[in-house]
């Protein structure tokens, strides 16, 4: 200690830094992301003359292997991996890397993974941040590949197949952006045998199911419905939406302009059902925010509550043999209230704009991959029906008497699985739509139910920032 | 034409100007050129969804957009709360804790270790630590049950926001006491003993000894912690996102959920400068407090 440094020696020291990180900075650079972007925008010119130059009816198959940079959320990595896996069996050309994200995570860490650069070929998206990611130019539409490509059933094949909502879900601006990997609807749930051991019939209305609660809550059941809102996660939103369009209720008109603020709002109604729920009659869990859809489901299966409303998928998981004393008698209902249309969604399959830029071949092999595991005849589609009793977005899976039989086991009847997605709605996303929903969710409906802010108050609010979000 | 010599540097001064010059690049890359982009970003449209806009300069309409955004003035009113609460109430606690664990008894070496703990952990942890404690089905509630204070448990987390923020300040306290603490102790030592000896012998009770001997050699000590603490905490943001789940937060909230939620890094920016412009203001509080002289010489005892 106390040891007196020469200046010579301190030059040597710092002199032998610089140089050192001069060096490292030189090796940083050479094996750094971005050279391989300058790589990929080479070939991309000279591949996109390639693909003008050739013929459409003659396609190209990959000489060499091709890499695909896959992300997902965290729904069952496993079965996507596995899934992956036997794609790759099949197309040994096709080598794919899947990343995982968690689900309500999922788009901030894409947006940041897009903004970045990211290699990512192709992704989970979802119709809430579709238009902006479409906007941003990060995806792409898939409708204005595919026929150019080697496929096994032409694009009307698929769309025309496509059900309604699914079709509204994927599409932007009048351009179909991707197969639907998942599509399904927000609904209703009841304990059949609960209900039949008072002599109930499943609730019409939200009027019904509120007496209907009240009967359960004093017989013991303290609340006997469940109500799931993590204002983080956006399925919350859809929760609350799809029992508003139970009632009837719209966001907005043809011209996008807010209708849910009108006077006599049925969104208002719904809001204000769930208010009392919580606060007055003490019906619905005052527990909401923190009431993920696998808790929801646990308790359904325990029999801690009678009527919920979740993704219908969770109904499976619901009636898993094993998974509570009540499984097994957990019903999807048609929505209660005067219409009973529910919310429709699908998640899709998107080709990313960093693969279109890649060239041909990446292109070739990224639609290969998702008319595998997005097509209506793949593999993919029918495994998560049967094995997960996911929905599907499109009409021709119904004729396999495989996934009607999944379907039914899982959650009871197909006529009612049927109607409820004939009556699904799925209103148009336009690109502010993302910012405002989780405006909506964390600022507006956290609040209404925690009584910070009336109903009325929650429904200008919410008018008032869509409004502005249109102005720009 | 008169002729003015160039004055040649000496060589101490040659070193001296060697030996900065590491520092001044790293300031310059990490501080001024992330400072500037930042506040270049505040003036220009930069909202990733509309591309063919980004880097148009439009003045100061971020500033307009984000200062009369529906959340601004409820979150300027929650920051500042949640800054004053936690500065008020880790100074307080601090100044008792130091004031104990400056106490010589059994043990005291342990005690100084584990209290330090909560201060390593990462404050993403800290903050879901809390939330998770806090859950109805969480150990606080199932505790006051077993105990019987209460017959039901509380739904801490299903609150209005200001209830909520005052559990996170819980958490925050619960995190930075340590270090408060522990710089506070540091200042007592510093204290002669003789003198605290000297007001014993001439009868000063121990609230006299506090006000009259302690306090003033540990005053600069107090203004530092204090506003160090104001600053954590108006910068905080990992531990009350974790505790908020992911849904709210102070300032520092918004301007992430700008930036990448609502995808408007001009928006980000903005905020992000009116940020930095109440943090030097601290930092000038911190100044006025204590001169620059004073905390190079780490001489805050007068």
């Amino acid at each position: 200690m106390g040891e007196k440094v020469s200046r010579r020696d301190y030059l040597k020291v710092l002199g032998g830094t610089v140089g050192g990180l001069v060096v490292g900075a030189a090796i940083g650079y050479l094996a750094a992301p971005g050279k391989v972007v300058e790589k990929t925008v080479e070939r991309t010119v000279t591949q996109t003359v390639t693909a003008t130059a050739t013929p459409v009816t003659t396609p190209t198959t990959p000489a060499k292997k091709v890499h695909l940079d896959f992300t997902v959320w965290n729904y069952d990595v496993e079965k996507i991996k596995d899934n992956t896996a036997k794609f790759m069996q099949k197309y040994p050309h096709i080598e794919v890397s899947v990343f995982d994200f968690n689900w309500p995570d999922f788009p901030t860490t894409m947006v940041k993974r897009f903004t970045v650069g990211t290699p990512t070929d192709v992704t989970y998206n979802g119709e809430d941040w579709l238009a902006q990611w479409a906007s941003a130019g990060w995806v792409v539409p898939l409708e204005d590949l595919w026929d150019q490509y080697e496929v096994e059933h032409p694009w009307s094949f698929y769309v025309n197949d496509m059900v309604p909502y699914a079709k509204m879900a994927c599409t932007f601006e009048g351009k179909v952006y991707g197969l639907p990997y998942y599509s399904d609807m927000f609904t209703f749930m009841y304990n059949e045998r609960m209900l039949k051991e008072k002599g109930f019939n499943p609730p019409k209305d939200w009027d019904e199911v509120r007496e209907q609660c009240l009967e359960f809550k004093k017989a013991g059941i303290k609340y006997p419905y469940l109500l799931s809102f993590e204002p983080k996660d956006v399925f919350a939103w859809c929760n609350v939406l799809s029992s508003a369009y139970g009632r009837g209720a719209r966001l907005f008109d043809e011209d996008l302009n807010p209708v849910f603020d009108k006077p006599d709002s049925p969104f208002v109604e719904q809001l204000q059902w769930y208010v009392d729920g919580i606060h007055v009659d003490e019906i619905v869990n005052p527990e909401w925010s923190t009431m993920h859809e696998t808790i929801a489901s646990k308790k359904m299966s325990a029999g801690e509550a009678v009527f919920c409303g979740l993704a219908k998928y969770n109904t499976a998981a619901m009636n898993t043999p094993g998974s509570g004393p009540e499984a097994g008698n957990l019903r999807v209902g048609l929505m209660p209230g005067k219409t009973h249309e529910a919310y429709g969604f699908a998640k899709m399959y998107n080709i990313t704009k960093m693969c279109v830029n890649r060239g041909r071949d990446a292109i070739q092999a990224a639609i290969t991959f998702i008319e595998y595991f997005g097509g209506s005849r793949g593999p993919v589609l029918k495994r998560w029906a049967v094995e997960n009793g996911l929905g599907f977005g499109f009409d021709s899976p119904w004729e396999d008497p495989d996934i009607k039989n999944a379907m039914e086991k899982l959650y009871g009847s197909a006529d009612v699985l049927r109607q409820q997605a004939k009556l699904a709605v799925c209103e148009p996303h336009p690109v502010w739509f993302g910012e405002w929903n989780d405006y909506v969710r964390k600022e507006c409906l956290a609040k209404v139910f925690t009584k910070e802010i009336t109903p009325k108050e929650c429904v200008r609010l919410m008018a008032e920032k869509w409004n502005a979000l249109r102005k720009g | 034409m008169p002729t003015t010599k160039k004055r040649r540097l000496k060589p101490q001064e040659k070193t001296a100007i060697l030996m900065i010059l590491p520092a001044f690049f790293y300031i310059l890359i990490f501080t001024v050129y992330s400072y500037s982009q930042a506040f270049y970003l505040a003036f220009v449209k930069y909202k990733l969804v509309e591309p063919q806009t980004i880097g148009k300069f439009i003045g100061l309409t971020n500033f307009i957009d984000v200062i009369g955004a529906t959340y601004f003035m409820d979150t300027i009113y929650e920051t500042f709360v949640f800054t004053f609460m936690c500065t008020f109430v880790i100074v307080i606690l601090g100044v008792g804790v130091s004031i104990l664990l400056n106490e010589k008894f059994k043990g005291v070496g342990f005690v100084r270790f584990v209290i330090l703990i909560p201060w390593a952990l990462p404050p993403t942890a800290a903050g879901l630590i809390w939330r998770l404690m806090l859950y109805g089905s969480g150990w606080i509630n199932r505790f006051a049950i077993m105990l019987g204070i209460l017959k039901e448990p509380i739904v801490f987390l299903g609150m209005g926001r200001m209830n909520q923020l005052l559990y996170a300040l819980i958490a925050q306290m619960w995190q930075q006491l340590p270090f408060a603490s522990i710089l506070l102790m540091a200042a007592h030592q510093l204290i002669p003993k003789d003198l605290l000896d000297a007001a014993k012998v001439d009868g000063a009770s121990w609230v006299k000894r506090l006000r009259h001997v302690t306090f003033p050699y540990i005053r600069n000590v107090v203004a530092l912690v204090a506003i160090w603490e104001a600053i954590v905490a108006f910068t905080s943001y990992d531990i009350l996102y974790t505790f908020s789940g992911g849904v709210w937060g102070i300032i520092t909230y918004y301007a992430f959920a700008e930036g990448f939620s609502w995808m408007n890094l001009g928006h980000a920016a903005a905020l992000s400068v009116i940020i930095a412009i109440f943090i030097l203001i601290m930092i000038g509080m911190v100044l006025l407090v204590i001169p620059p002289k004073k905390i190079y010489e780490y001489s805050f005892v007068e």
